[in-house]
């Protein structure tokens, strides 16, 4: 195939603006959460200008570099998957459209060759996006709170684009069970919850791929990346597993 | 300079065989038994009423749905299917869908070629623009020309010229014209005044089934009834039911106010029947032409018959 269908992925991605609108979207999470934990005092006082919550007597911990990079965690988590999700999506649905998957279909000599591309170059957007956002979000940490490690918290950017590389394979493989694209965004989340909902359970915690996002906080709470062994392991089989499951199925479909 | 010696590789009179080729969706649609020959370097059309297994034949021919039981045997090199609603990522000029074709095909092509494709189907103007906003009609012809560029041995065209004016038919069916001996053409429509003008050879399925396969030539020698459309200065229905008790007619319907189309056992019991009638009961008449056999009364005829 020799990176047509590589090349035609990365012009999709910067000739929509795609990858433009990723990387604002992580870059401003990475503002925003750092201020917001900043400011998050002054923010509740004029929440409650009668002073409500302060005559509960609710004591407010101090906000850390830490609190501040595990807002841009939160922001990640539900908005910047469901973003990585639509990315995906736009470039996994082949067979939305018959007359495009029969363009495709009847030129590629295998699925592979058609499949492969529109898992990795998204993935790989998603994980330039997640990469900068950690970096915007490490700067103003250190700039408003206390210097929090620079190459160790931008090494735990990598966890996370594995996450995001499984959330790419996850939408492969609903393309591959549904059609339109509504029904692949939709099939898609619906799997990424109940995985997350599955790696809420306690004991399955140290197998949570969720918890790869969270990597960029290990080195401001004095975690260790080799607890994340058993999540990255899993998570990278599973990713593998969803991408070859999805090429099988594309192979055995008919338009 | 002594010549050489060379071998030609042997190449069997058709490139496309089925047989048996079974594929059904529940009830009555989807294809049956279907045997089918498609010759070298001709144009094969495929015609059928609405729901006939045309679709499905095409898609297992091109390779993107399987047969259920049968077999296809091609002797072809690349099978292209250009859809009847062929799309592409919008973004993409029609120049670069030419491009990311022939580069996705494996076709070694220069930009020259890629041009070439474009003014051959009649886009050479719209060549950078983005195919987004290109009308059906222009998507089609963007979709010839990208299989056009691959060098295909076998081209199937689902209703290449559905969606064209009536000028861009024209061109279309001179361009599947011009293919003739290049490459292998097959070709589903419902305009059969089309494929029986740019078409070698014809298939048609009723049901799923072919109830007709040969040369577009042979038509003319089916045996059919010799049939008349017959205009009249009075209504139409008074002829209609007087032809309908004639037991040389074998089929009358009133086709306008004061129309009557006709089928008679033979000619020679039309041509002096038709006189003989209007004579004895009085009715004026306007004019009588004989209908011409035609792709479109063999589907009428064959598909009734299969109908009853």
């Amino acid at each position: 195939m020799n990176g047509t269908l590589y090349r035609l992925e990365t012009t999709r991605l910067l000739r929509t603006h795609t990858l433009l609108l990723l990387v604002a979207a992580f870059a401003a999470f990475g503002v925003v959460a750092p201020v917001l934990t900043f400011f998050m005092e002054d923010l509740l006082g004029l929440a409650d200008p009668g002073g409500d919550l302060a005559a509960m007597d609710l004591e407010i911990p101090p906000m850390s570099a830490a609190d501040a990079l595990g807002s841009y965690v939160e922001f990640v988590m539900p908005l910047g998957v469901l973003l990585v999700v639509l990315v995906a999506t736009a470039s996994l649905t082949v067979d939305a459209s018959p007359g495009r998957s029969v363009f495709y279909r009847s030129r590629v000599a295998r699925m592979a060759d058609l499949i492969l591309p529109r898992v990795v170059v998204p993935a790989a957007a998603a994980f330039v996006a997640h990469l900068v956002g950690v970096t915007v979000a490490w700067s103003l940490t250190s700039l408003l709170f206390d210097p929090a490690p620079p190459p160790a918290t931008l090494a735990g950017a990598v966890p996370g684009g594995l996450y995001l590389a499984f959330v790419v394979g996850v939408v492969a493989l609903a393309s591959t069970v549904v059609r339109s694209a509504l029904a692949t965004v939709g099939l898609s989340i619906g799997v990424l919850v109940v995985v997350a909902g599955i790696g809420a359970i306690p004991a399955l915690d140290a197998w949570s791929t969720g918890a790869l996002v969270r990597a960029v906080l290990l080195p401001s709470t004095g975690g260790a990346f080799a607890d994340l062994a058993p999540a990255a392991a899993l998570t990278a089989v599973l990713t593998v597993a969803a991408v070859a499951l999805s090429i099988v199925r594309s192979s055995a479909r008919e338009v | 300079m002594t010549e050489e010696p060379r071998e030609w590789p042997v190449r069997t009179p058709n490139v496309i065989t089925t047989e048996k080729l079974t594929r059904t969706y529940g009830g009555d649609t989807g294809i049956l038994d279907v045997d089918l020959s498609v010759p070298r370097g001709r144009v094969f059309g495929v015609v059928g009423p609405n729901g006939a297994g045309k679709t499905t034949l095409l898609s297992i021919l091109a390779g993107t749905r399987a047969p259920a039981s049968g077999r296809v045997r091609t002797d072809g090199g690349r099978i292209l299917l250009c859809p009847d609603v062929p799309d592409f990522e919008p973004w993409l000029t029609a120049s670069e869908v030419v491009a990311l074709s022939a580069r996705m095909a494996g076709a070694d092509v220069g930009p020259g070629a890629v041009a070439g494709a474009l003014d051959r189907v009649g886009l050479a103007e719209a060549a950078d623009r983005r195919n987004g906003r290109f009308s059906r009609g222009m998507r089609q012809r963007l979709g010839l020309a990208a299989a056009l560029v691959c060098r295909p041995d076998v081209l199937i065209l689902d209703e290449p010229a559905s969606g064209l004016d009536p000028q861009g038919r024209v061109d279309v069916l001179d361009l599947i014209t011009s293919l003739r001996g290049e490459c292998t053409v097959i070709l589903a429509s419902h305009l059969l005044g089309d494929v029986q003008r740019v078409c070698d050879d014809v298939v048609l399925l009723v049901r799923g089934r072919v109830v007709h396969q040969g040369p577009v030539s042979d038509i003319a020698d089916q045996g059919r009834p010799a049939a008349w459309h017959v205009r009249v200065r009075e209504r139409a229905d008074h002829l209609a039911a007087l032809l309908a008790a004639e037991g040389w007619v074998t089929h009358v319907s009133r086709v306008e106010a004061d129309c009557v189309y006709l089928e008679a056992v033979d000619a020679a019991a039309g041509e002096s029947g038709i006189p003989r009638l209007l004579a004895e009961h009085g009715v004026p008449l306007v004019a009588m032409s004989g209908h011409t056999p035609d792709l479109e009364s063999m589907f009428l005829s064959l598909t009734n018959r299969t109908a009853r």
